[in-house]
């Protein structure tokens, strides 16, 4: 542990996490169209901060992810850029070569913690695993230090010896998010922390992530495709559409004066329990074919300012205020959506 | 636990169920011969008997008494281990075969769940592993192989083979000579007897473990928790062998009581066609001579070990995975 506060105070300077031009694509083989289900993204996470990244189902959220902790699936390769953690390289590398990254300085709430857990393993043995494995905690302490990680999520320390088909559905949450701190890491990522979840513990689950790392100051990634979920726990806001991020801002710009009109509308169609149904905006069209992605802006087909230059031009994601970024060509008018 | 209570009243209804399969083969074996045509003592009593040693056998095994009685008697029998004799090789007591016989059957079928055992899930693990790759295809399509040619058929193949073309396995008897310096001595030409039968009763089990195992695993490689463990930092085979062939093994474990009680048939068919000398052979030639209490204490005992495997892999089952018998 002594070893991590170290390399803390050590650090302060330059982002925790840095990413340039990552592109992620998935093929079955060489003849395959690749999904590209990632294309050029660059953002930056700093130590204690927490990046939220928001975007319609299929949008390549999950892929960000996990290119960044180097578990991948077999179709899934990262084809250009880098990510640099702590300032090294480790996009680029074997995956043999970033073992000692993973897990240790970053982890991963899986999108899906219903099936985080191995069904025939105790839940205490699998968050166990990772301290075995980057030989993290002495050997004799390592039990304690489970119980200690259960506790920190409010659960009964018992629950190391059960099975996970034993524990509800946010017990499992939690006991997924006590997995992942397990090596206290530098960077979180939480894909979909609260999906499948009721709306108490989801609310309980997001407090307990931010308590998390206002205890260990740990960059977080959380990733989700509702926006009012992880609006406030987000320091910033990357928004995502068609593989790649159109906007990103400080929370609470992105909230008081999106420049994408794609987050506009995202925005717009947040559920208020006021409203009635039939008034919330939804946002018409399908989402891009990523084999085959438009050649100009990939939102051109659903975006009511869409003009003859975005169908034929990419708009580049530029400055536009503040640590505001966005790509799009018309983002002056964004506010008379 | 709540969950170890529960696996109690699960495996004490296994017992349960075992039992009376038990009580089940009995009564079977006792109303066989009686039911079938004609008269009883004929059936028991090979014709070639004199009246004298006719009527000694009927009371010996109480074939004059009333039904009930004979049961009683049949019961004590077979708790004392005594199945009369054999009317082939009269007056050879039917036990005395079989203590002969049985190790021997015991060998070939272990050698055959183990091998099949032993390399067909690595083997099932290595093709889902590599799936959709060479190694993938080559290993299903020659599984396939195995998986559909009949046993007789492959068995004639591995004589013509290997006892004519390239003569280099034996293709009877269970051992070359009669006397042997040592037990390894013994073991070894054992061994090198039954390799042919061994691989012949192997082959379609083999190819079968290969399939379920592969298939399990590839309903499992895609869950969360295997791209976790991968996250973890460990490396491809910690993940295959630490976290994918776990929850994958159980199912495959049913099968094994399944094959032990396939490879009781086989082992008469396979035993014939490599002249062994064991259970299978036994009773082959006990069903052509119509040696009848042969024919009763095989079948009994080849019935006890179908039994008595399919049980013990129930309960290995049951204890391995701890999902059975969870909480409901
Ligand atoms: N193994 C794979 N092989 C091929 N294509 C894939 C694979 N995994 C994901 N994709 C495709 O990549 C794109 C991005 O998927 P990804 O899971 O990253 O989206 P997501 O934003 O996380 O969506 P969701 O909100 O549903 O989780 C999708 O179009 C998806 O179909
Ligand atoms: S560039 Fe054009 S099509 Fe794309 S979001 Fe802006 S206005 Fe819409
Ligand atoms: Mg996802």
């Amino acid at each position: 542990m002594s070893k991590q506060i170290q390399e803390r105070s050590a650090d302060t300077a330059g982002a925790l996490l840095s990413v340039q031009n990552l592109s992620t694509y998935y093929s079955e083989d060489e003849t395959d169209v690749p999904v590209r289900a990632v294309d050029g993204v660059n953002f930056e996470i700093a130590r204690g901060e927490t990046y939220g990244l928001v975007g319609e189902s299929g949008c390549g959220k999950s892929t960000l992810g996990l290119s960044l902790i180097r578990a991948l699936p077999p179709q899934g390769d990262i084809v250009d850029g880098e990510i640099r953690f702590e300032g090294r390289e480790i996009g680029q590398l074997p995956k043999s070569e970033v073992k000692d990254v993973q897990w240790a300085d970053i982890s991963m709430i899986y999108q899906g913690a219903q099936n985080a857990f191995n069904p025939v393993k105790t839940v205490g043995d699998q968050i166990r695993e990772p301290l075995r494995v980057h030989n993290i905690v002495p050997e004799g302490e390592r039990e304690r230090r489970v119980r200690e990680l259960l506790e920190k999520v409010n659960l009964q320390p018992d629950v190391a010896e059960q099975y996970p088909h034993e524990l509800s559905g946010g017990m499992k949450q939690r006991a997924a998010i006590a997995m992942a701190i397990a090596c206290e890491p530098d960077l979180l990522i939480a894909d979909e922390p609260t999906t499948a979840l009721d709306v108490i513990v989801q609310a309980e689950v997001l407090n307990m992530l931010q308590q998390l790392q206002d205890d260990l100051n740990f960059g977080m990634l959380v990733i989700s495709h509702n926006l009012a979920a992880i609006m406030k726990l987000s320091d910033r806001i990357g928004v995502m559409y068609g593989g790649k991020i159109v906007e990103s801002a400080p929370a609470e710009t992105l909230y008081d004066a999106p420049e994408h009109p794609y987050t506009a509308l995202l925005l717009q169609s947040l559920i208020d329990p006021r409203r009635p149904p039939d008034q919330v905006e939804t946002i018409e069209g399908t989402p891009p074919d990523l084999r085959d992605p438009p050649s100009g802006c990939r939102f051109a087909g659903r975006c009511p300012l869409a003009t003859e230059q975005c169908r034929d031009m990419e708009p580049p994601l530029e400055v536009v205020g503040e640590a505001h970024e966005a790509a799009c060509f018309h983002h002056e008018e964004v506010s008379e959506l | 636990m709540a969950s170890t209570s529960s696996k109690k009243a699960y495996i004490a209804t296994r017992v349960r169920n075992y039992l009376a399969a038990f009580a089940a083969i009995l009564a079977v074996n006792f109303a066989i011969p009686r039911v079938m045509p004609g008269d009883p003592t004929t059936r028991f009593v090979g014709p070639g008997f004199t009246a004298e040693a006719r009527q000694q056998l009927l009371q010996e095994f109480g074939l004059n008494r009333p039904l009930w009685e004979q049961f009683l008697l049949y019961l004590t029998n077979i708790f004392t281990g005594d199945f009369g004799v054999s009317f082939a090789r009269y007056p050879t007591p039917v036990m005395e075969l079989i203590v002969e016989r049985l190790p021997r059957t015991l060998y070939l079928m272990g050698a055959s769940v183990t091998i099949s055992v032993v390399i067909g899930i690595p083997l099932g693990a290595f093709a889902a592993w590599n799936f959709g790759e060479r190694e993938d295809l080559i290993t299903t399509q020659s599984s396939l192989f195995f998986r559909s040619i009949p046993t007789f058929w492959l068995a004639i193949l591995l004589v013509f083979v290997f006892g004519y073309l390239i003569p280099i396995f034996p293709i009877s008897g269970a051992t070359g000579s009669a006397n042997h310096p040592s037990f390894i001595a013994y073991f070894v030409d054992l061994t090198y007897h039954t390799v042919l039968p061994v691989v012949t009763m192997s082959a379609y089990f083999l190819a079968g473990y290969t399939f379920l195992m592969r298939g399990s695993l590839l309903d499992i490689l895609p869950e969360n928790y295997i791209k976790i463990a991968e996250s973890k930092g460990l490396s491809e085979r910690q993940v295959l062998f630490g976290h994918a062939v776990p929850p994958a093994f159980p199912p495959v474990l049913t099968q094994l009581g399944f094959q032990i009680g396939r490879l009781a048939g086989g082992a008469v068919l396979v035993e014939t066609v490599f002249s062994y000398p064991g259970m299978g052979q036994l009773m082959f030639e006990a069903v052509l001579a119509r040696d009848y209490p042969v024919i009763q204490a095989t079948f009994f005992f080849l019935a006890i070990m179908v039994l008595g495997s399919m049980f013990l892999a129930e309960i290995l089952y049951t204890i391995i995975d701890p999902r059975i018998g969870g909480s409901e």
